[in-house]
């Protein structure tokens, strides 16, 4: 359980219980239960605090990897209300310390490992999407960046993995497509509203922690093997092997596994074939051009992402984990939503349909050392966690627009993106600490740099009749040193020679290197560091025995924003029984992304918004209800029910966005959030869930917004079938309508003979996306073959729901059309453990 | 804490529990700041033509809304040169408003007029509020132009645009001569008689055409398109 965290941490509790596995500890403890004194005072009251972390004194029955309950010690009791036996009711994030979701000071769901599979989850994306509030699999620049959005608003989250944050500091964000391999994963936290206080950078809205696995999940060997077809990942296959043991009598754990996923794309149609566009100011803006027909994608070549995950401990004291993730994706579909696919001109008058692709890599890597350890008779924690994140950027090309009939588009033109190598570095220390009149404080430092040098673009304007215009007179060469790059016989152009060369730039000139070819390379993000340090302290205060207040603050410096100061107070209270009352406020920041402050203004052929060194961070404020409780238990068929109801209102300030073609602080939103989860587990294993938000953003500039759903709704039910051996699973999720600023080809004019139509800026229309239904359902046939065999079968977006999704930031010039999505697929896997 | 009777200590524990409970409610709620919505509109033009202002001079747009006119915004239209295709020496200023050289044309440049306006201003992102179309060159071999306005004035019940011709030293806030006029109606422009067959309608727009204010054709000639996008949230289930 504390794999991921920084500390370790009391556990408040009330009953002392041996540790078991699974659900056979559910019995255990029930039976206890009724022993020992209960209601509000047991609950409260603290016994002993936790010695060690995750391995548990009972290996994890094979086939059965994740039963085990993460966070079991090994010496000494665990403590634990009777409830948070059951995994997915004990948290990490919310308080940097161990608790359970019902007291936590936050709003928190836990995904476990068991449900992942349960529900047939291939992706991170696809876990979000069921988290009440969250929409998981959303796309932007046509499927770019495939992220996961909370409340409404984007690129706010905080992802963690093991407690590193790996959000990539160029976008501020992170896609969670399949670089984190699910049969990876331990359990995710989900945390709706800001974390800044504990968590620091980019806990905006949200923050998602990602837990590996490690040798408490497995004793063997895990093999895993699927494949599946469809139109969202065509020709998918997935493969994966996991070890994990113990050596020395427990002194060395082991997990390391190795996972690969591939398949051909999506099948994705657009409405109208977008030829070329409009850029993005401060670009003037400019007709787009289109070819009114619905178009697909063919086959991509095949996408493939390999991830190697690890964890090695050390006399329970030192932790060695790692993610090494590499991968290679394919889109036909370019950032601007042209699929590229063209007809390019030939020299007898005909034509030549030409298809191309975008290549992908936007790998990440990251290493941690961590060591944690109690003293003064355990009431003082000490963690420190050393880490290194690298991220990768490469898109070749990453802006395009496909061969056309256009004068000068005949060849298209493709804009490389090479941001290199993006790296952080980082040193965490985290200490808990007993005082007096039942005090309980947490405290730490932390600091870390982040840098990336040679950051480049490659462009290949395969449109040379435009270099002339490019050329800077004086140039050393002698064949440009009239001011113009060499001009073939025919009165044409040629691309300039291959050398270096003086060219004009928006704001004076610059020099860029030439190959053959009018392929030419220059400086796309100046070399950058960010030097980052924080300090905080969070005291949790029993000021009752049902009653806990936990005030936070924060500081937090850079050299390249002013500091930081952020505060936090939580209410928990204990009404009776197991229901709860939460007032929460917490806040947030964001540090402005690198692309807004970074980017090299004089690149060549740079097409985006004019960055700006001197944006502030931008920030939220949330003042939080909740009351959750959980109910009938034990009562008929009812083991339990875990209600859950929260309201959210957040106020952003400072947001970074496009004002005039230039990145600025300006404005604010306002956000209020209702969200509801009811989950009921039944005897026999059966379950039901729904979960539903409402949510309603406005903004100082740009009003209600409009383009995220005000309604989503989220449910599924599981039922065993053949107890323990066969489970059917069902699941929806329901997003409400959304509206996306676009630009209406219906309403354009013919163009270049008609072949094309013209549509102008003033051609804007609003878009109504209607609701999407998501459904999935899938069977499961467990503990096969002397409970080493699993099989399953999943089919996803059962009903083909082809609603495209709006771009971010409603807007028409750049995403000028619905961003399409694929539609049903199915996949089947067998996992066997030896 | 323990008690013989669970009851008192739970009744004095619930106590405490409501105060702070309280306190924290109030304490919370004056935290949580409002936020200043904006109920206003985007409009985005296209000028079909537009004369350059001489000195002394600039446009303003004004919008009716309930038999009123409001002033949107005052402008100026200027010659520039936002690429390297036509040399400086011709008398037009460069612009350098980040164009990239690759990509943009000569402009006719729309800049944002205040009392204090300054021409060299021009590229400030808070100045130039766009272009009027023309044919473009480099990568752009397609009409390049438009002009976009944010505007904080609810313009929902909005039935036209006009624009007024006003000296730089007028202080008279009432509109002054009008040059162009634009009937604007929800979905459909008004001057229906511009398009050779009939238009859907079109969702969440309020749409119309500008025309000279003295053309005496029964069909006036378009000078320029506009859409307006009232902020506006028309989905919710």
């Amino acid at each position: 359980m504390l794999a991921s965290g920084r500390m370790l941490a009391h556990v408040r509790a009330s009953l002392p219980l041996p540790t078991v596995p699974g659900r056979l500890a559910v019995a255990a403890m029930t039976a206890i239960a009724t022993a020992t004194p209960s209601g509000a005072d047991a609950q409260m009251t603290e016994i002993a605090p936790l010695v060690e972390e995750t391995t548990p004194t009972v290996p994890p029955t094979p086939g059965a990897p994740g039963n085990a309950p993460p966070g079991a010690p090994t010496g000494g009791p665990v403590i634990l209300e009777e409830f948070e036996v059951d995994e997915r009711n004990v948290v990490l994030s919310a308080a940097r310390t161990r608790t359970s979701i019902q007291e936590a000071p936050g709003i928190i769901t836990v995904i476990t490992a068991e449900e992942i599979a349960e529900r047939g989850h291939r992706m991170i994306s696809e876990v979000l999407q069921m988290v009440p509030g969250w929409e998981g699999h959303r796309l932007d620049s046509n499927g770019w960046f495939d992220e996961a959005v909370v409340r409404g608003q984007p690129r706010t989250l905080l992802i963690l993995i093991n407690g590193v944050n790996v959000t990539e500091p160029l976008r501020n964000g992170l896609s969670l497509d399949h670089r984190i391999p699910v049969e990876a994963i331990k359990r995710i936290e989900v945390t709706s509203g800001p974390g800044g206080v504990l968590w620091g950078s980019n806990a905006l809205m949200g923050i998602v922690n990602v837990i590996l696995k490690d040798a408490a999940d497995l004793d063997g060997v895990q093999v895993t093997a699927g494949g599946g077809h469809g139109a969202s990942a065509r020709a998918a296959a997935q493969g994966a092997v996991a070890y994990g043991d113990r050596f020395l009598d427990g002194d060395v754990e082991l997990f390391t596994s190795l996972s690969y996923y591939s398949d051909a794309g999506d099948e994705l149609t657009v409405d109208s074939r977008k030829i070329v566009g409009a850029l993005p100011a401060p670009e003037p803006d400019s007709t787009s051009a289109f070819v009114l027909e619905r178009d697909t994608t063919d086959w991509n070549s095949r996408d493939w992402w390999l991830a190697s995950t690890g964890n090695v401990k050390l006399y329970q004291e030192v932790t060695l984990d790692w993610l090494m993730e590499f991968e290679r994706d394919h889109r036909q579909l370019a950032t601007g939503g042209a699929i590229l696919r063209g007809e390019k001109p030939q020299d007898d008058g005909s034509t030549k349909t030409v298809t191309e692709e975008t290549i992908g890599n936007d790998a990440l890597q990251t290493v941690g050392l961590s060591w944690r350890r109690r003293f003064l008779d355990d009431s003082l924690g000490l963690s420190t966690k050393a880490y290194g994140v690298r991220f990768t950027l490469d898109e070749d090309p990453f802006w395009a627009f496909p061969p056309s009939a256009l004068p000068t588009l005949d060849e298209g033109v493709v804009i490389a993106l090479s941001a290199g190598r993006i790296y952080r570095f980082g040193l965490n220390v985290d200490a808990d600490l007993e005082l007096p009149f039942e005090n309980h404080l947490l405290f730490g430092v932390e600091g870390f740099r982040e840098s990336f040098s040679n950051t480049t673009r490659r462009d290949r304007l395969r449109t040379p009749r435009i270099f002339p215009d490019l050329a800077v007179a004086g140039d050393a060469d002698p064949s440009v040193a009239a001011g113009v790059f060499p001009r073939s016989v025919d009165g044409g152009t040629q691309c300039p020679p291959p050398g270096a060369h003086r060219v004009l730039v928006r704001d004076g000139e610059t020099t860029a290197d030439f190959e053959a070819g009018c392929v030419f390379t220059d400086t796309l993000l100046h070399d950058t560091t960010r030097a980052v340090g924080a300090v905080y302290l969070s005291d949790e205060w029993k000021a009752a025995s049902t009653l806990a207040l936990q005030p936070g603050f924060r500081m937090q410096f850079s050299d390249s924003y002013d500091p930081v100061g952020l505060f936090s107070g939580a209410l928990v209270w204990n009404v009776f029984a197991k229901l709860f009352v939460k007032l929460n406020y917490a806040e947030g920041f964001r540090p402005p992304e690198f692309q807004a402050t970074r980017v090299n203004n004089r690149a060549v052929s740079n097409v985006g918004y004019l960055s700006n060194p001197d944006l502030r961070v931008e920030r939220s404020r949330s003042t939080e209800a909740e009351i959750n409780a959980v109910v009938a238990e034990g009562y008929g068929v009812l083991e339990r029910i875990y209600l859950r109801g929260d309201y959210a209102y957040t106020v952003l300030s400072d947001l970074v966005r496009n004002v005039s073609g230039q990145f600025a602080n300006s404005g604010q939103r306002g956000i209020h959030a209702v969200e509801a989860l009811a989950r009921l587990d039944f005897f026999g294993g059966h379950e039901l869930w729904l979960g539903g938000a409402f949510n309603r953003a406005e903004d100082s500039v740009l009003g209600p917004i409009r383009n995220f759903p005000n309604v989503t709704f989220t449910g599924g039910g599981k039922v065993q079938i053949l107890p323990k051996y066969l489970e059917a699973m069902t699941g929806f999720t329901w997003i409400g309508p959304q509206e996306d600023l676009n630009r209406d080809p219906e309403a354009g004019y013919a163009v270049f003979g008609g072949r094309y139509t013209g549509v102008d800026s003033a051609e804007v229309v609003v878009d109504e996306i209607g609701a999407s239904i998501l459904l999935r359902a899938g069977l499961r046939a467990t503990h096969l073959w002397n409970d080493r065999l699993t099989l399953s079968v999943f089919g996803y977006n059962l009903l083909d729901d082809r609603n495209g999704d709006p771009d971010f930031y409603f807007e028409d010039r750049v995403q000028s059309r619905p961003q399409p999505k694929g539609g049903f697929s199915v996949f089947g896997q067998g996992m066997v453990t030896f | 804490m323990r008690s013989r009777s669970p009851y008192p200590v739970l009744v004095r524990h619930t106590r405490h529990a409501r105060h702070a409970l309280a306190a924290a409610t109030v304490a919370l709620s004056t935290l949580s700041a409002c936020v200043e919505i904006n109920r206003g509109a985007i409009v985005q033009i296209n000028f079909q033509a537009l004369d350059s202002n001489v000195a002394g001079e600039h446009y303003e747009l004004f919008a009716t809304v309930n038999g009123g006119a409001v002033s949107l915004l005052r402008f100026k239209a200027q010659d520039a040169i936002d690429n390297t295709a036509f040399p400086p020496g011709d008398g037009r200023p460069r612009a350098h408003c980040g164009g990239n050289p690759l990509t943009t044309p000569n402009v006719q440049l729309i800049q944002r007029w205040e009392p204090d306006f300054d021409a060299q201003r021009r590229c400030a992102p808070d100045q130039r509020i766009g272009t009027v179309d023309k044919f473009a060159d480099g990568l752009r071999p397609i009409l390049a132009g438009g002009v976009r306005l944010d505007t904080p004035i609810d313009l929902s019940e909005a039935d036209g645009l006009f624009i007024t011709l006003e000296p730089d030293t007028e202080l008279d806030p009432r509109p002054g001569m009008s040059v162009l006029r634009a009937a604007v109606a929800c979905g459909v422009d008004p001057l229906t008689c511009a398009y050779p067959e009939p238009r859907p309608p079109r969702r969440g727009v309020l749409l119309g055409t500008f025309v000279n204010v003295d053309d005496p054709n029964d069909c006036p000639f378009a000078k320029g398109r506009v859409a307006i996008v009232p902020a506006e949230d028309e989905t919710v289930l």
